[in-house]
């Protein structure tokens, strides 16, 4: 099992709290966290520079002379995907399961919430039959049918997220490590222009900031490409600086446009990362 | 040369070529597999240098690590290490001034200083007037003093005595107008008493008794006495604790065997006896039947046998009715061969019977057949002039018994125990193997298989201390006694032994392992 009972019981709170709008809540079929340009109208706010003019509510300049802006809270389908990286590069470390939980629990919430919810598992070489589901009474099912997809196979985030691109506007939740020599990013901004609220899990391991101290020959667990290095304490400090950079740019990309990033440790609890990556 | 008082010890050095083996693996890069080379390619390449410091660090840690492990080798094994010192090259020089080489002087001594010119300038000369002016360790300028102011004299001297004294030498020539050797003779190894444990080492050299005397503690001086049948003198030698101190008195001059004793409380067990041998031919009194091959066999080895006498020391073809009051040899010719009885002392016990035949003197002596001996080795000392052997010492061998024979007529009288134990010594060790770390009793005798006793042995110029006479030196010892350091004249010492002490080696040992340890730590 992906998901213990108290885990889904924190998991229904968290959806009970969503069905009542509280803060942070992202349930499919609700009013999105972002104010827009579509959906449901929110109010006027002052215009500042910047502000796109096909906003201004110029009625309202004509009864009180002041440019105001319409905001809408953004109307999503009451739908979620989720989209599963199973490659090989996600074996390690935990990464795989924790994806998994992750998956699991967002799919849960949506159940739990009154939403439809499927996976899409995807890995390089690997078909997989997606799962679907619309009652929370299927959460079991689904449950064991995420936990027992087959693991491993090359990147294959990019292909997975254009899968999406002609599907219904709803919410997407890609859980990835985004260790893709081709950047899944260009998709997801299409996917988010294209009206879908976006979640980006993104899931790494501890100790992929820390390699080990030596001479070493690394081996792309996906490409099967070696490269040599020498760890000393520079290096490493680099690599983990390239890490953090890395991590920082996909959460600044994914604010630049409108998407959500929630960065989940591997093996870390459920606690940590539910309220933001589900 | 590396000797081991443990060798099965060695056999932990095979964990030296697994440490290679790993540090193969440790010097190759490790394979780790990574999610993804993405992020690695944003850093720069190791730099070369990097990777040879880093291959350098493991190469030390398995220097460290292999050293570590041969230390500890080393120590559990009980290596040692014999160092044969560098020695010139060492001659003796014996140059005949007697009053019988007066008409032949002017050619004793051009031959002699051309002898001594001759020799390299780094040549170490012992070289003897006799009689007069002797000098060891002379340099060949300082000989040729000693010969230039050297003239003939009535005064008594013995060339061979003085010979002997250069055994120790890579050569010894000898100037003389004395003639060649006389017909062949056999020496005989007398038997001793068994327990000599408290002196580890006599001989008898130059009317000299030299005794290695150990002892386990205390500071006294080690009170020795000699008894003779003549009487006893006795004297005290200050002995090291755990070491060990030459003692060098004059001989008893009887040529009768003597006993070196030390006091029980300083030793276990505390005598030595050595079996002399004149420098001319003793009598012996004979009791019991006259046997013709008795006879010659006695005569053989230059005892004159003298019938009947108050307490005879051979009897032949019967047995004592009273044990003698002196040890004494039973010879019953009746078996063809002599066989060998040997009393020893006060003892009320029957006769030991040693087996038929032990004694290959007797038995050589008595039916001249030496063809049934295997010759072994001779090694032979010469005159220079006139050009004959002086000594010829020839060593036998008979069902594992030593044998050596050589030419007893004067000069020679004295090669026996001078040249020709020091051959037999040197020939028993080597074919024996005593244990190692052993300083062992002299003395001499053989018999059956075994060599029952020892000997200090002077060959080659290297001291070597010999026991055979426990069966059990042969094996390796349970339980080695430490050896004493012999506290012989500095130049006649050698060799050099080097043992690594186990305590020193674990320390070793152990430090080198935790230093490898802690370079292959260090993180580069």
């Amino acid at each position: 099992m992906l998901l213990s009972s108290p885990e889904l019981a924190r998991l229904a709170a968290l959806a009970a709290a969503r069905r009542h709008g509280a803060p942070g809540a992202a349930g499919g079929g609700r009013p999105g966290p972002r104010l827009g340009e579509g959906g449901e109208f929110a109010g006027h706010r002052g215009y500042t520079a910047g502000d796109d003019p096909r906003l201004i509510d110029w009625a309202a300049y004509a009864r009180t002379g002041g440019l105001h802006i319409r905001e809408f809270r953004e109307q999503v389908e009451g739908s979620l995907t989720v989209l599963l990286d199973l490659s090989s590069s996600m074996a390690a470390w935990e990464k795989d399961r924790t994806a998994r939980r992750v998956a699991a629990a967002a799919i849960a919430v949506a159940l739990l919430s009154g939403d439809r919810a499927r996976v899409v598992p995807f890995a390089g070489g690997r078909d997989f039959e997606p799962g679907g589901w619309s009652e929370p009474a299927e959460i079991g099912e689904m449950d064991r049918r995420v936990e027992g997809y087959p693991s491993g196979g090359g990147p294959a985030a990019v292909a997975a997220v254009r899968t999406l691109l002609r599907a219904r506007r709803g919410r997407i939740l890609l859980v990835s490590d985004l260790l893709d020599a081709e950047s899944p990013g260009a998709p997801l901004v299409a996917l988010r222009e294209r009206g879908h609220a976006v979640v980006v899990a993104h899931v790494l391991a501890r100790e992929e900031a820390s390699p080990p101290r030596g001479l070493l020959r690394l081996r792309d667990a996906e490409t099967g490409e070696t490269r040599e290095v020498l760890v000393d304490d520079g290096t490493a400090v680099a690599y983990a600086r390239a890490v953090e950079e890395f991590c920082a740019g996909w959460q600044a990309r994914c604010a630049a446009h409108g998407m959500r990033y929630a960065r989940v440790v591997a093996a870390a609890p459920l606690a940590d990362w539910a309220g933001t990556a589900c | 040369m590396l000797t081991a008082a443990a060798p099965a010890a060695l056999l932990a050095l095979l964990a030296i070529p697994a440490l290679w083996w790993l540090h193969r693996a440790r010097r190759r890069p490790l394979d780790v597999p990574w999610p993804s080379l993405l992020l690695w390619k944003t850093l720069p390449p190791p730099p070369p240098a990097a990777v040879a410091r880093h291959r350098r660090r493991a190469d030390l840690a398995l220097a460290l690590a292999a050293g570590g492990v041969a230390a500890l080798v080393a120590g559990a094994a009980g290596l040692s290490l014999v160092v044969p010192a560098p020695e010139p090259p060492r001659v003796g020089v014996v140059v005949d001034a007697t009053a019988s080489a007066r008409g032949a002087w002017a050619a004793i001594r051009g031959d002699a200083d051309r002898f001594l010119r001759g020799l390299p300038a780094g040549a170490v000369v012992d070289i003897a007037i006799v009689p007069g002016e002797s000098r060891a360790g002379a340099t060949v300028g300082e000989a040729v003093g000693v010969l230039d102011r050297a003239v003939p004299t009535d005064a008594p001297g013995d060339v061979a005595v003085a010979a002997a004294r250069f055994t120790g030498a890579s050569r010894v020539a000898v100037f003389t107008d004395r003639p060649g050797p006389a017909e062949l003779g056999i020496w005989r190894v007398h038997p001793a008493g068994p327990d000599v444990a408290g002196v580890a080492a006599l001989s008898v050299a130059e009317g000299r008794v030299l005794a290695v005397l150990t002892r386990a503690g205390g500071d006294d001086p080690v009170r020795w006495t000699l008894t003779t049948r003549s009487g006893a003198v006795s004297g005290s030698l200050s002995v090291p604790a755990g070491r060990a101190a030459l003692l060098d008195i004059p001989a008893p001059d009887t040529g009768d065997p003597f006993t070196l004793s030390v006091p029980a409380d300083a030793f276990p067990a505390n005598d030595a006896r050595h079996w002399a041998s004149p420098g001319s031919p003793p009598t012996v009194s004979v009791a019991g039947r006259d046997s013709l091959p008795v006879r010659r066999a006695l005569e053989a080895v230059g005892l004159v046998p003298v019938a009947g006498g108050a307490d005879p020391r051979i009897w032949v073809g019967e047995v004592p009715s009273s044990p003698p009051r002196s040890p004494a040899i039973l010879i019953d010719p009746a078996r063809g061969v002599p066989g060998l009885f040997e009393f020893d002392g006060v003892t009320e016990a029957p006769a030991l019977r040693i087996g038929e035949a032990t004694d290959p003197l007797i038995r050589a002596a008595a039916a001249a057949d030496l063809d049934r001996l295997t010759v072994l080795r001779s090694a032979r000392l010469r005159f220079l002039r006139p050009h004959r052997t002086l000594v010829d010492p020839v060593l036998f061998d008979s069902d594992g018994v030593l044998v050596f024979a050589f030419d007893p007529a004067p000069p020679n009288s004295n090669f026996s125990r001078l040249v020709a134990f020091p051959l037999l010594w040197a020939e028993a060790a080597r074919r024996l193997h005593p244990a190692p770390r052993r300083t062992l009793p002299t003395g001499g005798s053989i018999s059956g298989q075994v060599l029952v006793q020892s000997g200090l042995v002077v060959r080659d110029g290297v001291v070597w201390a010999v026991n055979i006479e426990d069966p059990d030196e042969l094996a390796p010892p349970d339980a080695t006694p430490a050896a004493p350091t012999l506290d012989l004249p500095s130049r006649t010492v050698i060799r050099s032994r080097s043992t690594l002490p186990p305590t020193v080696a674990a320390i070793a040992g152990l430090s080198l392992l935790i230093l490898s340890w802690l370079v292959s730590r260090t993180r580069p």
